[in-house]
């Protein structure tokens, strides 16, 4: 067999994944990639979802090689075959044609991704230190990565060139990937960009595997695994510290949101969505000791001088409906006592 | 006349809160809690005596009473301590934006004719003239008739600008500043283009931007007799965002920051004073560490925040806005009173986002409103106080009642 020389991981949607899976199961052994194709467009699977019509030729294609990839199907003779590998039977046996999946089916999607070689080489093995882990070890030993972009290499002038010739750019200069002890991989070709850092990352992302955080620009991108044994208890003690260690003189210690979640994230690698619930509850609690600080959102698009950019930096903010984007916490002393009692 | 119900029933002669609670056409004399005067008086004290930039921020979410504090007290504490104190807002990030507004808030005819009366004696000992009645600054702008008048004048107000008053030591940014004095016949206002270094007919000297704000501010101390200047920048981080700043924009802004900084360490003597959200502050901190260190002189020890009131000083901004509307003889009784309010007004103002200035004026409008429209009798039932506060500003909970109320 020719050995292929591109990835194939793309970014797809797990949904429509899963429901060609079943398609392919119904009709084991029955389907060759164009009639896959053709019957995923009839029974609305290979569809766009804004309007209903059909994916083009190259998207396609990209949702069959994922399936072949991750395992999920087998191809003899160019006829699409169901594996026999026990996870793949057990995902179709907990999920249902075009119904959302359970979590027990995400979990094995996760284990599949995780433990697919492309997939650790290229991505999951830059947050683990050892070579043989499974997902359950990423939750618990892995660590944060950075992501390098060449946008960021560049001086403010030049990027100030490039600010004016952004529309004309298509291609995308290489992305690193890297560890806190250095281990990294470099995404160099656009090939790799794409099945790497606009595809499994975002597998990862959307499968809750991992969580990102962009603070800055030039900071880059946080992606950690989650842990997600979240404990409320934790980050309270992690306020209380914050309050003990402030010694403005002030009643009142000022936290800024983005930053108390970056130092949190890191320490604790709790979801960014849980810690921002857990502030919205706090005040809710204690509506008299918290306070949410609002701020106009030129500001925080500051962060970045790339549009794209913009909704990854909000969403390190809490947001509220009717006020907008809060950008700091201030908390009365007095909560100590509270939350002690 | 009868009175009308909100002087029989509430002891004002009208409903003295502003309906928008912003943009309050700022008065000296408004309320001030007494802390922030005090922290106020020891960063001036702190500054005045210490080496190095002559910058302190205020900092605080909107409705917190920057643009109050900056309009409504500050300039006249600068005032009183002989600084000429100009308020700017939103400057913008570039360096002419901030020239622009300097020079249009001092006026060009003003300005310039200002600055021809202290050039005037050098310029009649260099003719060795002496005249009866002195040359009026229109007298002398229209003696100059041509382009070449207007240059060659320029070119004498040069010598005196640099060599008599010592506003610079660059020719250039001399020669700018005598521009400026002559032609204000033919073009009696700036325009912004006027500080666009480089450009056809600029009044700044190209690259030395700061040559020439640091001339200015001598100018400005000469032609007023002030000991120092000081720039009130309000909304310095909410820099024209018509679209959003690119890295080169930000970097400009911050470039602009640091020359007013490096001017303000100087002997100029020129104080700044910024007026930023929390947002801005970090941001500012993260973008140049080693900016916002000399800003806040390192330890963050000259940062005013402005934090939400007490329950005392609530209270008393309540008091001055009532105060306004009691000027009448018969009303005088009711002065320095909470009423109509009731005196237990604070249990339903606990909650931290209410106790701002702007939220506080904006309740005292709707409920005076309100309970006037409704003839609610005074002192005004503290549970039609807490419902307006609820609407205005709904607690966390929908629906459920949470002010801390006792």
């Amino acid at each position: 067999m020719k050995k292929r020389k591109t990835l194939w991981m793309r970014y797809v949607d797990f949904g429509s994944i899963k429901d060609m899976l079943h398609l392919v199961y119904e009709n084991n052994s029955k389907l060759r990639a164009g009639t896959l194709e053709q019957l995923a467009i009839e029974k609305g699977v290979l569809v766009k979802k804004e309007n209903g019509k059909p994916l083009t030729h190259t998207p396609r294609y990209h949702y069959r090689k994922v399936m072949e990839g991750l395992g999920l199907v087998e191809v003899r003779q160019r006829f699409y075959h169901i594996s026999q590998e026990k996870r793949v039977l057990r995902f179709i046996e907990l999920t249902d044609f075009k119904k959302p999946m359970s979590s027990e089916a995400k979990e094995i999607l996760r284990e599949i991704i995780v433990e697919n070689n492309d997939c650790r080489k290229y991505f999951f093995d830059i947050f683990m230190e050892k070579d043989n882990y499974t997902l359950e070890d990423i939750r618990k030993e892995g660590g944060y990565i950075t992501v390098e972009t060449e946008s960021m290499r560049q001086s403010p002038i030049e990027q100030g060139k490039s600010d004016e010739t952004v529309h004309k750019k298509k291609k995308m200069g290489a992305v690193i990937l890297k560890n806190t002890l250095g281990k990294m991989v470099e995404l160099k070709t656009q090939d790799e960009i794409h099945a790497i850092y606009w595809g499994v990352r975002l597998w990862a992302l959307e499968l809750e595997i991992t969580n990102e955080i962009l603070i800055s620009f030039n900071e880059g991108r946080i992606i950690y695994p989650v842990n997600p044994y979240f404990s409320e208890k934790v980050l309270i003690n992690i306020l209380l510290n914050k309050i003990k260690a402030d010694n403005s003189g002030s009643e009142w210690t000022q936290l800024h949101i983005p930053n108390f979640i970056k130092e949190t994230v890191l320490s604790t690698r709790f979801s960014v969505n849980k810690i921002k619930k857990f502030l919205k509850e706090l005040k809710i609690e204690y509506p008299l000791s918290i306070m949410f600080i609002p701020s106009s959102t030129a500001f925080i698009d500051i962060r970045t001088p790339f549009e794209k950019q913009d909704s990854a930096i909000r969403s390190s903010y809490l947001h509220e409906d009717g006020k907008g984007y809060i950008s700091h916490l201030r908390i009365h002393k007095t909560i100590q006592k509270e939350v002690l009692i | 006349m009868s009175e009308s119900f909100i002087e029989e029933k509430y002891k004002l002669s009208r409903n003295p809160f502003p309906p928008a609670a912003s943009g309050i056409d700022v008065e000296r004399d408004l309320y001030i809690p007494s802390r922030w005067k005090e922290r106020i008086g020891d960063y001036y004290e702190t500054l005045h005596h210490g080496e190095g930039a002559k910058v302190f921020p205020i900092v605080g979410e909107y409705g917190s009473g920057k643009t109050v504090l900056l309009k409504g007290y500050l300039k006249e504490f600068f005032e009183n301590n002989r600084t000429k104190a100009i308020y700017f807002e939103n400057p913008g990030v570039n360096f002419y934006d901030l020239a622009n507004t300097l020079m249009r808030s001092l006026g060009r005819y003003e300005f310039s004719k200002a600055l021809w009366e202290r050039c005037k004696e050098g310029l009649v000992e260099r003719g060795g003239q002496k005249r009866l009645f002195p040359m009026s600054f229109s007298g002398m702008l229209s003696t100059l008739k041509t382009k070449t008048d207007r240059e060659n004048k320029a070119r004498e107000l040069l010598t005196i600008i640099k060599d008599k008053l010592n506003l610079t030591d660059d020719e250039e940014v001399a020669y700018k500043l005598g521009l400026m004095i002559v032609e204000t016949a033919s073009k009696p206002y700036f325009t912004y283009r006027d500080f666009v270094a480089g450009i056809k007919g600029s009044l700044v000297a190209e690259k030395e931007e700061s040559e020439y704000f640091k001339a200015v501010i001598k100018a400005i101390i000469e032609t007023y007799g002030t000991e120092s200047v000081a720039f009130l920048i309000d909304e310095f981080e909410e820099v024209a965002f018509p679209k959003r700043m690119t890295r080169k924009q930000t970097y400009e802004y911050l470039a602009t920051l640091r020359s007013l900084i490096e001017i303000s360490k100087s002997e100029e003597n020129l104080w700044i004073i910024l007026a930023m959200t929390q947002e801005a502050v970090n941001a500012t901190k993260e973008m140049d560490p080693a900016l916002w260190e000399r800003v806040t002189h390192q330890e963050e020890e000259t940062v005013l925040t402005l934090e939400p009131l007490t329950d005392y000083e609530s209270k008393e901004l309540l008091k001055w806005w009532l105060n306004r509307a009691r000027g009448k003889e018969e009303l005088k009784e009711y002065h320095n009173t909470l009423f109509p309010f009731p005196d237990s007004i604070e249990n339903v103002l606990k909650r931290p986002e209410v106790r701002l200035p702007r939220p506080l004026v904006r309740i005292g409008f709707f409920i005076l409103a309100r309970a006037e429209k409704e003839k609610i009798e005074a002192p005004i039932p503290i549970d039609f106080i807490e419902k307006i506060i609820n609407e205005l500003y709904p607690p966390p909970i929908n629906g459920v009642s949470e002010n801390g109320r006792e």
